[in-house]
């Protein structure tokens, strides 16, 4: 991990830092390392399959690969949401049609 | 829009603000323009971020001085970016000791924790303040996590932690774990899983996301030992020892990633997620997770298809590429180099938009047309300037690379969204049909944010919308009276939920090349069946332009034709207007219990109570059709009292329910002046005018109100009220005939069975309370019946409801509101008329009683059976004079009992609700016969249950009648059937005749009021007044003995003297209910006269 440091312009706090005893320290340190077990933690957001697996093939233009490799790519391509989706199902997080 | 601040000035403070070396002016100035300042942020953090990432890739020695630097800067304008947004920040120093120990208590128990490293997930476990788990302990806590079923391999070096301590591990490629890690972020799986391990889940279920979305892009590479994504590629190409070829592999990798996402994931990584290599930035380690997982997704997908096969070794571009589509689920393939290398470089040229860190988007936004129908469609660019700018503009002023940037965009939008081809010079904008616009929201608009673009379009809905015909009428003019004759001017439209079209606007729409409008916010398509419908709809009525109250308010309740059936929409001005939107649009409030009143309502009564109110001050009559049990008499009651003042209330009910209408007076509205007009000795015409006047509630009988027709109808009523009002169910009877002459302000029926046979008997209720307004009978029924092969009484549930509110009030105990609120067990005392028959047998039994020699007194014992030999022969003749004369009798039972009329009312009522019912009786021969009877009647097999019968079919009988399902009865002896068995498939129970011992009756009652009940019981008690009948009622109430009628209370019946015992058993004759008759015409009364 990237070392953290305090920025400037922050007097008060470093004074605070500098009276702030070793438990204060190692707290900071073991929640970095260990994640904070209170952090509130929200559902995932719903997950919409894409209603054209290939869109973004298409708006890339022909690949530099065969003349038919958009074509083939899009089979690959629908299979691959296709196992997503069934990921997705399989955890409850499909969301329902939101144009009703 | 005029800006406060230029952009040098906005980029120096922003900048002073994040190192904060900011004055408190220029802090009120960044602030006065907050969303700027969020996004110079923002920008300014995009850009250290891409340095950061390009310094911490190079192998420069200063590579660790700038790191550090870009980090700290970093971390800065993190800070800074939380300050802009509004957040606060987050401070170390906030922690104190105390925290730290109560998380320490907590931290003592191992949890499951995952670290990554080169594409491999690796579990171990530990937490802050208990030691690391060894190999044991974790394969506990894999099992207990389900994460047992996945191929872990033990890791050989253990992991060590802060501590200085190890932890054994285990370790998959992300591919084998994914689902488990999904199912950790979904909270699926559950058990002591630690931070590490959830936001590894997170990225999973990201990864899912994108792939879903199909965000997602090949790459190759050669296959490096361990390729990087670690998933699972252990088997090389067939090797050859060629140095100018390699194995190379398909890598799949996320495409159009949001970079505020990664840094949001980064930003609250554990540690412990890096335990193993801690030498990899945060975002790094979030987007080499993501990619590993899309990876194996997608080749999980590619595996599903039959791969073609490739050379040994593909030594051409083509060859490669070739290769490359054959090998899309990652495995190996060998290739020469330098084809290969090109073909990676042209891959990567090829996705460079969507593969990269994004300096630029794209926002494609649809706006609502205008007068001319014509959608607008506009394209901004973000990332050129602080806000969203038309694209145009941005390729004016953007720098070169973001203008090639920009440019690439445009392209892929343009390739996915061909219309904005047609913007010519002005790429920003395009105006688009109504099929484009319907495309845009419903379809393309989905697959432009899964290509990677911003998409702002109306909401619109695919429900198709119902039209509804809909009349507005204008407020009466001239000589109109008011009511429901006025007359009104009428225009047609047609609604489609609440868009409302007339003829003009439906044309307009039929020659769009989609018909789009708005309906509840949500642009819908209509349906080009339903707008050629309307126009017909419309067509058909543009001819009738005027329209009476009644007739207006017939439209209103789906009485009069219309091509769409159902209810026509009502609007504007008028009596009928005003009543439909009243009674429809805002329901009348439920009105509590007024003062007076001994009780409370219940709240559908409160509800009935406000609907009665409402009628009161149209002026309206209306049928109160509350299922039986339901409280329509109190509910009355209360409605009477609240209106006392306006003037007398005429009551006719069947003479079982009478007695109940006193009782129910003098106990619910004691305050309330009651009259009982009945009987040889009631008023006469004049006499009855005077008590009128005097009287809040004149309360009569079907027959003495027909008798008495002329005097009730020279009086002036306020309010007529028919209880049990299928009695007029038949219109061309004398009853409903004679009733009609009578004059009210209001009518009202009561009824918890409006429709016994047919739509016809409603229209006859409807019509007596609202004479005229409901139109033809033929044309009623027609209208009402519904089209499918629905059972009577579901076509008869569907006319209640579209009455439902205005001219009916219907609740029944189905309603789960309404049983909600309703007792476990109701309790009703059924007043029976007596047959001329009865009344006959019953003298002659007391006369042979008393003139016969009875039994000397110095024999108590034998003048005691003596009598009550004579009393259960009295109460023989109560249920039916065949009862009494048993086998002699062969005549017909209907039309000779009182309370026979009234058990036939009951199981018709309870077998038009579909539900079940036990007949308790005294007299098993008795219960044989009417079972037999009410059989034949119904339709129904009904068994009668009793001693005689051997204990295999007795227990058979129960069972089908627990299993049995609809309208169903049985009837059983209360000796044999009183107690013991499980009846719970009945909620109504007849008791027939009485016992003297309560106890007996609530035993029988409790066969079906028992645990698996679900329905509230209600128990019927038939009684004829003024016979043996009621002296029993009154000694199982408890108010005395039987004795006690003549005698001190010590004495016995065996004391009782014959003038005594004509007293005792005796009729009373001003009690005494006798029903003349059978039920003329099929309307269920019986007309009696006062014996």
């Amino acid at each position: 991990m990237a070392k953290r440091r305090r920025g400037r312009g922050q007097g008060n706090q470093n004074a605070n830092q500098q009276g702030q005893n070793q438990g204060q320290r190692r707290q900071a340190d073991a929640l970095r390392f260990w994640g904070d077990p209170d952090a509130k933690r929200t559902d995932p957001a719903p997950i919409r399959p894409t209603p054209d697996p290939a869109a973004l093939v298409k708006s890339l233009g022909n690949p530099p690969l065969s003349p038919t490799a958009s074509h083939q790519l899009a089979v690959v391509y629908e299979e691959a949401v296709r196992a997503a989706t069934a990921l997705a199902a399989a955890n409850g997080l499909l969301a329902g049609d939101d144009l009703e | 829009m005029e800006l406060a601040l230029d952009l040098t000035t906005l980029e120096l403070l922003v900048a002073a603000e994040a190192a904060g070396e900011i004055a408190d002016d220029d802090r009120a100035a960044l602030e006065a323009e907050r969303p700027r300042w969020a996004a110079m942020v923002h920008q300014l953090l995009v850009e250290t971020e891409e340095a950061l990432e390009r310094v911490s890739q190079s192998d420069r020695e200063e590579r660790d001085q700038a790191v550090a630097d870009l980090s700290e800067e970093r971390d800065r304008l993190v800070r800074a970016w939380r300050r802009a947004h509004g957040l606060p920040e987050i401070d170390e120093d906030d922690l104190d000791v105390e925290d730290e120990e109560e998380l320490d208590e907590r931290a003592t128990v191992p949890e499951l924790q995952a670290s990554w490293t080169q594409g491999t997930v690796v579990l171990w476990a530990g937490n802050r303040a208990a030691p690391p788990a060894d190999a044991d302990q974790l394969g506990s806590l894999l099992a207990d996590t389900g994460a047992a079923a996945i191929d872990w391999a033990p890791r050989r070096r253990e992991v060590k932690l802060p501590t200085g301590e190890t932890a054994a591990a285990v370790e998959a490629p992300v591919g084998a774990a994914l689902g488990w890690l999904v199912g950790l972020a979904t909270g699926q799986i559950e058990g002591p899983i630690g931070p590490s391990a959830r936001w590894l889940g997170d990225i999973a279920v990201w990864a899912t996301e994108t792939v879903a979305q199909g965000r997602m892009v090949p790459t190759l590479a050669p296959a490096a030992n361990g390729n990087g994504n670690g998933n699972g590629r252990k088997q090389p190409a067939p090797g050859r020892n060629d140095r100018s070829s390699a194995d190379h592999v398909v890598t799949w990798a996320a495409a159009a990633v949001d970079a505020r996402r990664i840094r949001t994931l980064a930003s609250r990584m554990p540690g412990a997620v890096a335990a193993v290599d801690a030498s990899v930035p945060a975002e790094r380690v979030c987007r080499a997770v993501l990619d590993a997982a899309v990876d194996a997704i997608c080749r999980a997908g590619a595996a599903r298809l039959v791969s073609p096969a490739v050379a040994p070794v593909a030594r051409s571009y083509r060859d490669v590429a070739e290769a490359v589509m054959a090998r899309l689920d990652g495995t190996p393939f060998r290739a020469a180099k330098q084809p290969a290398a090109q073909l990676a470089h042209e891959l990567g040229l090829w996705a460079a938009e969507v593969r990269g860190r994004r300096r630029i988007g794209l926002v494609v936004e649809l706006h609502p047309p205008h007068a001319d129908g014509g959608w607008l469609v506009t394209v901004s660019a973000t990332g050129v300037e602080a806000q969203p700018v038309p694209v145009h503009q941005a390729l004016a002023t953007a720098s070169g690379k973001k203008v090639k940037s920009l440019e690439a965009e445009l392209r892929r939008l343009e390739r996915l969204l061909p219309a904005l081809r047609r913007s010519g010079e002005n790429r920003a904008q395009v105006i688009v049909d109504s099929d484009e616009a319907w495309d845009l929201m419903t379809d393309t608009g989905r697959v432009l944010v899964a290509a990677g673009f911003d998409v702002r379009v109306p909401v619109a809905s695919v429900r198709r919308p119902s039209p509804r015909l809909q009349l507005r009428a204008d407020h009466p003019t001239g000589l109109a009276r008011v009511g429901a004759h006025e007359l009104s001017r009428v225009r047609w439209s047609v609604l489609f939920d609440d868009a409302d079209l007339d003829a003009a606007e439906i044309m307009r729409l039929a020659n769009e090349a989609r018909p789009l409008v708005q309906v509840k916010g949500r642009w819908v398509a209509l349906d080009r069946a339903d707008l050629d419908a309307a126009a017909k709809a419309l067509a058909q009525h543009s001819q009738t332009r005027e329209l009476s109250g009644a007739a207006i308010v017939r439209y209103a309740v789906g009485l009069e034709d219309n091509p769409f059936g159902g209810p026509v929409a009502v609007a504007g001005q008028g009596w009928a207007v005003d009543l439909v939107n009243e009674a429809t649009g805002s329901p009348p409030a439920p009105e509590p219990a007024p003062e007076g009143f001994e009780g409370e309502l219940r709240t559908y009564q409160a509800e009935a109570h406000g609907w009665l109110g409402f009628l009161d001050r149209a002026g309206l009559g209306g049928c109160l059709a509350m299922d039986m049990g339901l409280g329509k008499t109190p509910t009355m009651l209360a409605h009477i009292l609240a209106t006392r003042e306006a003037g007398p209330t005429l009551v006719v009910a069947p003479p079982a329910v009478l007695g109940n209408w006193a009782v129910e007076a003098r106990k619910f509205t004691p305050g309330l002046r009651v009259h009982v007009h009945h009987g040889a000795d009631r008023a006469g015409a004049e006499e009855l005018a005077k008590i009128a006047a005097d009287t809040d509630v004149v309360m009569t009988t079907y027959a003495t109100a027909v008798r008495d027709v002329e005097a009730l109808a020279a009086i002036e009523w306020h309010r007529f009220v028919l209880d049990e009002a299928q009695a007029i169910k038949n219109p061309a009877s004398e009853t409903a005939q004679q009733l009609r002459r009578v004059a009210a302000r209001s009518r009202l029926a009561l009824t918890g069975t409006p429709v016994e046979n047919s739509l016809g008997d409603l229209w006859s209720i409807l019509d007596f309370t609202n004479p005229g307004l409901v139109g033809d009978r033929n044309d009623f029924i027609r209208r009402l019946s519904t089209d499918d092969d629905g059972s009577r009484r579901d076509a008869g549930e569907a006319a209640l409801r579209a009455l439902n509110g205005l001219l009916v009030f219907r609740r029944t105990k189905s309603e789960p509101e309404i049983a909600a609120e309703l007792p476990d067990k109701i309790d009703e005392l059924d007043h029976c008329g007596m047959t001329a028959e009865q009344i006959g047998l019953y003298q002659a039994i007391l006369d042979d009683l008393l003139k016969s020699q009875l039994p000397d007194a110095d024999d108590p014992s034998a003048r005691k059976g003596h009598v009550l030999a004579a009393i259960t022969a009295l109460k023989q003749v109560c249920d039916h004079p065949a009862a009494y004369l048993g086998e002699e009798d062969d005549k017909p039972l209907e039309g000779r009992s009182g309370k026979l009329s009234r058990l036939e009312e009951l199981v018709d009522g309870v077998f038009e609700n579909g539900e079940r019912m036990l007949i308790f009786t005294h007299f098993a021969k008795w219960g044989e016969r009417l079972a037999a009877y009410l059989s034949e009647r119904t339709g129904v097999h009904i068994a009668c249950y009793h001693g005689g019968l051997s204990r295999g079919v007795r227990d058979r009988l129960v069972k089908e009648f627990q299993e049995g399902t609809g309208p169903g009865a049985l009837v059983l002896s209360i000796k044999a059937g009183g107690s013991g068995l499980n009846l719970t498939a009945a909620n109504h129970v007849v008791l027939y005749d009485r016992w003297w011992n309560p106890a007996v009756e609530d035993q029988a009652r409790d066969r079906a009021w028992r645990i698996g009940q679900k329905n509230t019981v209600i128990s019927h008690r038939l009684v004829c007044p003024g016979t043996i009948d009621e002296r029993v009622e009154e000694v199982v109430a408890g108010k005395r003995r039987i004795a006690d009628l003549v005698l001190p209370a010590s004495s016995s019946l065996s004391d009782l003297g014959a003038d005594q015992l004509r007293t005792a058993l005796g009729l009373r004759p001003e009690a005494v209910l006798d029903v003349e008759e059978a039920p003329d015409g099929g309307d269920g009364d019986g007309t009696e006269r006062a014996a």
